[in-house]
C-alpha cells in the first residue's frame, strides 16, 4: 500500500473529494478504518461533515502534511498559535463550531486543539456579561440562582490551586 | 448577522483550555454553560490543608464528588486533619472506624463505598508523620477507587511517626488500571516477601508503565527476591529516588541481581531516572577471556585472593605471573577499547532511550561501556557528576552481595570459578568527564544532553590520539607550536537540541583554543537551547565566538543561558547585538554573573538595551543576569 494512493470521500451533501492517503492518515478515524479494512476503492461517506467544512479540514491537513510533530504540535497549553493557524481560524463562529465538531468526529487532535483554543481565547479574561455578548447568549439565571451558584462555589474556588 | 451560539456538546471540549478563573466566570453565563463549566472546574483539584481556600473547597466538593477526576491532597505539619472531610470526599459520608474494625455491614453503605468514585483517575497524597491513621484509612478504602490510573503516595517525615509498610502486590491487585505508581518519601518500607504472594497461575501482567520507588525495594534477599517484577512486563519508566546516605543503603543492596531481574522481566524499559545513591548496575560485561589476558588462568586464583585481602598484597605476586596492578591496567586498557568499539557488553535494557543520573550516583565507567552498545538509541542523557564526592563508595559496590541470587556460587570447577572471579576483577571505577566526552562520539540520536555538577576542561575535549583518528576530515583542529590539538566531533551533531555543559578553560589560555571550542559547539547546528553554566569559555570576537553560529545554529537557537559574561562592559552591547541580529528565534539570553555583588546593579542597563531601535525588531523578550551560585535569575523583563 503506497503512501501516494488516493482516497475518495463524500461529504454530507454527496460531494466527492479525492485526497492523498497521507492526508487522510492525519485523521485517526480514517487511518484506523483504512488500516482495518484496507482501501476498498469505494468512497468513504462522511455524513456528519459538510462540503465546505471538509474543504477547510483538508486545507489544514495539507498544510501540516509534512509536520513531524503533528500529533504533539498543540500539546503545550501555553504555546502561541502560529501565524498560519491563526489566519486559518479567522472564520465566522458557526464555521468554527462546525470545524470543532468535524475535527472531533474525524479525530484530528491538533485541529481540535487549535479550534477549541481559538474559542477559549474568546472567553478568556471576560466578565459573564461580555461572554454573553460575544456568544449571543441570554442570561437565564434568576438573581436567586446566581446567588446560589456564588454561594455553592465560594469565593475560594476562584483560586483552586 | 447575530453570532450563533456554541453547540452544547463542544462546550466541554473548549472548557479544557480555560484557566480556573475563567471557568469560574463561565459558571455565571447561563444555565446551559453552568454544568459543563462546573464539571471542568471540579475535575482536577488541588487540596492544600494550609490554604485558605481549603475549607470552602471541601464544602463545595462534598456535593460534587462525581465530578472529580484528579485530586492532589497535601497535608502538612500544623494543619488540621479532618477524617470526616476525607471520608466525605473520597469514600463515603459516614466515617468508617478503621482501627476498631467497624466496617459497616449495611449493604447500602457498602454499595456507596464501592461505587463512590467511579471516575477518579489520579490520586496524589502527601502526608506527614501524624497522618499515619490517614494512610491506613486510604489503604483500607482504596478499593473504592479502582479506576485509578495514577497513584502517588508520599510518606513524609514526622515526629513520632512509624514506618508504613507498603504492600505493592496489594496495590497492583486493587487497581487493575494503574499505569503510574509513585511511592516516595522517608517513612515507608516494602512488604518483605513479595515472592511467596505470586501464585504460580498468576502469570498475568499488570498494566503498570511507570514506577517510582526507593532503593529499599532492592534490598531483598534470596534468589526469588525480585519475582515481583515478573508481573511488570509493561514497565517503561522507572524512577529510583534515594534519600538515604550511601552508608545506610549499600550493605543490603543487590545492584547486579536487581539489574538482572529488570532485564529479564521488564524488556520494554526505556527510561531510567535515578537520584541519590542508587546501586543499580546496567551491564553484564563479558568475562575477559584468557586469550585477552596472558597468564590469566594461572593468575586469577591468586589475584582474587590478593584482591580480597588488600591492595598491598600485590608484593607477594612474583615469578612469571603479572602483578595485580598490571592486570588491572590491562583490564583498564581493554575496557577503554571496549567503550569505543561499543560491542562487548550485553546491555541490560535494550529499549533504553532516556537516562537520568542524579546527584551522588554510583554509575561506573563499566555502565558507560555497556550503554555504548545502545548509545545510538539514546535520546536523552542527563548526568549530575561530582567526581570528588564519589571516591569512598567504589569499594562498597565492587561486588554484589554474596547472597545475591544471580551471583554464581563456587562450584568446585576450577575454570568456572576462575571466570566468576574474573568478572569480579573487573573493578568498577568512576567514569571521568573525558569518558563521557568519548561516549558522546557514539550517541548519534541524542536530543538532550546535560552535564551538571562539574565542568569539562579543554583537555577532556581534545583527542590526544591523533594517529588513531579515522575521521580526520570531520575533525576540527588547532595547531599551537608543534602539537596539533583536535576535538573529535560528537555523533549527535545532527540531532542535539538542548545542551547543558560547564566548560572550564583554565588549562587552555590561548585564543585559538577558545575558538576551537566555539567552533566545536557550532557544529551542533540544530541546537535550540544552550546553557554554559560555570564556564570560563570567553565569549568575545577575539576568542572566536563567531564559530558558534558558523554552521547555521542561529536559525534554530531560541535560548542561551549562563553565557559567560567575561567580556568588557563596552563589548557587552556589541555582543548582544550580534546575537540578536543573527538568531531570529532567540528569545532568552541569560548572562552568567561572575562578578561581585555590585555588578548585579549594572544589569539594569540591559533593559535600556532592549529599548534600542536596532533590537526592537528581534524576538528577544528577556535578557537577564543569572547568579552563579544560587541559580535564581535576576529577571529583567521587557517587551
Amino acid at each position: 500500500m503506497s503512501a501516494h494512493s488516493q482516497i475518495l470521500l463524500t461529504s454530507s451533501e454527496g460531494t466527492e473529494f479525492i485526497i492523498d492517503r497521507d492526508i487522510a492518515d492525519k485523521s485517526m478515524l480514517l487511518k484506523c478504518m483504512l488500516e482495518d479494512i484496507g482501501e476498498i476503492g469505494q468512497a468513504v461517506p462522511l455524513p456528519n461533515v459538510s462540503g465546505p467544512i471538509l474543504t477547510k479540514v483538508i486545507e489544514y491537513c495539507t498544510h501540516h502534511r509534512d509536520d513531524p510533530n503533528f500529533l504533539s504540535a498543540n500539546d503545550d497549553v501555553a504555546a502561541e498559535i502560529d501565524e498560519w493557524d491563526l489566519e486559518y481560524c479567522k472564520v465566522d463562529q458557526g464555521t468554527l463550531y462546525e470545524l470543532i465538531l468535524a475535527a472531533n468526529y474525524l479525530d484530528i487532535k491538533p485541529l481540535m486543539d487549535l479550534t477549541c483554543k481559538t474559542v477559549a481565547n474568546m472567553i478568556k479574561a471576560k466578565s459573564p456579561e461580555e461572554i454573553r455578548k460575544t456568544f449571543n447568549i441570554t442570561n437565564d439565571f434568576t438573581p436567586e440562582e446566581e446567588d446560589q451558584v456564588r454561594r455553592e462555589n465560594g469565593k475560594g474556588s476562584r483560586r483552586l490551586s | 448577522m447575530p453570532p450563533s451560539s456554541i453547540p452544547i456538546e463542544i462546550l466541554a471540549l473548549i472548557f479544557q483550555h480555560l484557566s480556573l478563573q475563567d471557568l469560574y466566570i463561565c459558571l455565571f453565563v447561563s444555565r446551559e454553560w453552568h454544568d459543563p463549566a462546573e464539571a471542568q472546574l471540579y475535575s482536577d483539584v488541588t487540596l492544600n490543608a494550609l490554604q485558605k481556600t481549603y475549607k470552602p473547597l471541601i464544602t463545595a466538593l462534598k456535593t460534587r464528588r462525581h465530578l472529580l477526576r484528579s485530586i492532589r491532597w497535601w497535608f502538612a505539619k500544623g494543619c488540621e486533619l479532618l477524617e470526616s472531610d476525607f471520608q466525605a470526599i473520597l469514600f463515603d459520608d459516614h466515617p468508617v472506624g478503621i482501627n476498631r474494625g467497624e466496617y459497616s455491614q449495611d449493604p447500602s453503605v457498602q454499595n456507596r463505598l464501592q461505587f463512590g468514585r467511579p471516575g477518579l483517575r489520579e490520586f496524589l497524597f502527601v502526608g506527614d508523620g501524624r497522618s499515619e491513621w490517614l494512610l491506613e484509612l486510604i489503604m483500607s478504602n482504596l478499593t473504592t477507587m479502582t479506576t485509578l490510573t495514577t497513584l502517588t503516595l508520599h510518606f513524609a517525615y514526622g515526629f513520632g511517626a512509624e514506618t508504613y509498610i507498603v504492600d505493592l502486590n496489594r496495590i497492583l491487585v486493587t487497581f487493575p488500571y494503574l499505569k503510574d505508581l509513585s511511592i516516595d518519601g522517608w517513612m515507608h518500607e516494602y512488604t518483605p516477601a513479595a515472592a511467596k504472594d505470586v501464585a504460580p497461575e498468576a502469570e498475568i501482567q499488570y498494566r503498570l508503565e511507570s514506577f517510582t520507588f526507593d532503593p529499599k525495594l532492592m534490598c531483598r534477599e534470596g534468589p526469588e527476591a525480585f519475582l515481583f517484577f515478573k508481573r511488570l512486563g509493561n514497565l517503561r519508566r522507572i524512577q529510583i529516588k534515594s534519600l538515604l546516605s550511601p552508608y545506610d543503603c549499600f550493605q543490603k543492596n543487590r545492584p547486579w541481581a536487581f539489574g538482572r531481574a529488570l532485564k529479564e522481566y521488564c524488556p520494554k524499559l526505556e527510561s531510567i531516572d535515578t537520584s541519590g545513591t542508587v546501586a543499580l548496575w546496567l551491564y553484564d560485561l563479558p568475562v575477559l577471556w584468557p586469550s585477552k589476558i596472558p597468564h590469566f588462568i594461572s593468575l586469577v586464583g591468586e589475584a582474587a585472593i590478593s584482591a580480597q585481602q588488600s591492595d598491598e598484597a600485590t608484593d607477594g605476586v612474583t615469578h612469571e605471573l603479572i602483578t595485580i596492578e598490571q592486570l588491572r591496567r590491562r583490564l583498564q586498557e581493554q575496557e577503554q577499547k571496549e567503550l569505543l568499539e561499543a560491542k562487548e557488553a550485553v546491555p541490560f535494557f535494550p529499549q533504553l532511550k532516556r537516562l537520568v543520573i542524579g546527584e551522588d550516583h554510583t554509575f561506573s565507567f563499566q555502565d558507560i561501556i555497556s550503554l555504548g552498545v545502545q548509545a545510538q538509541f539514546l535520546t536523552h542523557l542527563e548526568v549530575c557528576h561530582q567526581p570528588h564526592r564519589l571516591n569512598y563508595i567504589w569499594d562498597m559496590y565492587e561486588k554484589d552481595s554474596p547472597t545475591a541470587g544471580f551471583t554464581t556460587a563456587t562450584t568446585g570447577n576450577a575454570i568456572h570459578d576462575a571466570l566468576v572471579e574474573a568478572r569480579r576483577l573487573r573493578k568498577r571505577r568512576p567514569f571521568t568527564n573525558r569518558d563521557l566526552m568519548l561516549f558522546l562520539q557514539l550517541c548519534s540520536s541524542l536530543q538532550y544532553f546535560a552535564l551538571t555538577g562539574c565542568s569539562i576542561t579543554f583537555d577532556d575535549l581534545i583527542d590526544s590520539d591523533i594517529g588513531n583518528n579515522g575521521s580526520k576530515s570531520r575533525t576540527t583542529a588547532v595547531v599551537l607550536g608543534k602539537t596539533p590539538q583536535f576535538i573529535r566531533p560528537w555523533a549527535c551533531e545532527d540531532t542535539l537540541q538542548t545542551l547543558k555543559l560547564g566548560l572550564e578553560m583554565s588549562d587552555a589560555p590561548h585564543r585559538e583554543q577558545h575558538a576551537l571550542v566555539w567552533k566545536h559547539l557550532g557544529r551542533l547546528w540544530r541546537l535550540r537551547s544552550l546553557t554554559l553554566q560555570e564556564s570560563s569559555l570567553i565569549a568575545s570576537f577575539p576568542y572566536g565566538v563567531e564559530g558558534l553560529l558558523e554552521e547555521g545554529m542561529g536559525d534554530t537557537l531560541e535560548e542561551i543561558r549562563r553565557l559567560p559574561k567575561w567580556w568588557k562592559e563596552e563589548d557587552q552591547r556589541e555582543m548582544m547585538l550580534w546575537f540578536a541580529r543573527r538568531c531570529p528565534r532567540l528569545m532568552v539570553l541569560g548572562l552568567d554573573y561572575l562578578g561581585d555583588a555590585g555588578d548585579g546593579q549594572r544589569s539594569s542597563g540591559l533593559c535600556e538595551f532592549l529599548e534600542d531601535e536596532d533590537v526592537k525588531q528581534c524576538s528577544i523578550y528577556r535578557i537577564f543576569v543569572e547568579l552563579t551560585l544560587y541559580d535564581d535569575g535576576k529577571g529583567h523583563f521587557s517587551n
